[in-house]
């Protein structure tokens, strides 16, 4: 089966822990992520600049191990992440700001690419959000 | 078959950007004719209030 996830909240939120967790399960049965959408404050678990306590999981970098290990398409909507101070280099240069937390593999993209994902996919599961 | 989608938005208009982005994940689906559902829940039923006037909190 395929599956598109969306993320809508942080990496310190257990929603986002929890979409990992199920986004690995996915995989461990056999079926197959068409995308990872993240969108709303969800854009924090994909910001390279988080730094988990040393007694705490880091899930931002282990979003970012998981999706290069895998190779998947991981979409951050453009409009929530300008928001929240989430930038590639194309977007802090664009906007004259001087940090960039967004490499590679994270990609920005539009709401287009959750609407897309949801028609190619079998199933589109949500976590969190409020 | 093109899927249909159901949007829930529970947030007030006033608290922060959660029902604006709910309602552009609409507006973006609207420009692909895709069929979509809003289900206003919870505080979100204060977005259907009309007379609004968002300037009054700086919005």
């Amino acid at each position: 089966m395929k599956f598109a996830i969306a993320v809508f909240s942080p990496a310190h939120a257990p929603s986002s822990r929890r979409a990992l967790r199920y986004a690995e399960a996915v995989l461990a049965g056999g079926h197959e992520i068409a995308r990872l959408f993240f969108y709303q404050d969800g854009v924090h678990s994909a910001s390279a600049n988080v730094v988990a306590p040393q007694d705490e999981l880091d899930v931002a970098g282990q979003w970012r191990a998981f999706i290069e290990t895998n190779q998947l398409d991981a979409v951050v909507c453009i409009a929530a992440a300008l928001r929240r101070g989430v930038l590639d280099e194309a977007e802090a240069n664009r906007h004259q700001r001087p940090a960039v937390n967004l490499p590679k593999p994270w990609e920005l993209s539009g709401l287009g690419q959750l609407h897309e994902a949801a028609q190619v996919a079998d199933r589109l599961v949500c976590f969190g959000g409020d | 078959m093109t899927k249909s989608l159901l949007i829930i938005s529970r947030q007030a208009p006033w608290n922060g950007p959660s029902a604006r982005e709910a309602l552009d994940i609409a507006l973006a689906g609207g420009a692909f004719d895709l069929p979509l559902g809003m289900l206003f829940l919870d505080d979100g039923v204060f977005q259907l209030a009309a007379d609004q006037q968002p300037t009054a909190v700086q919005q």
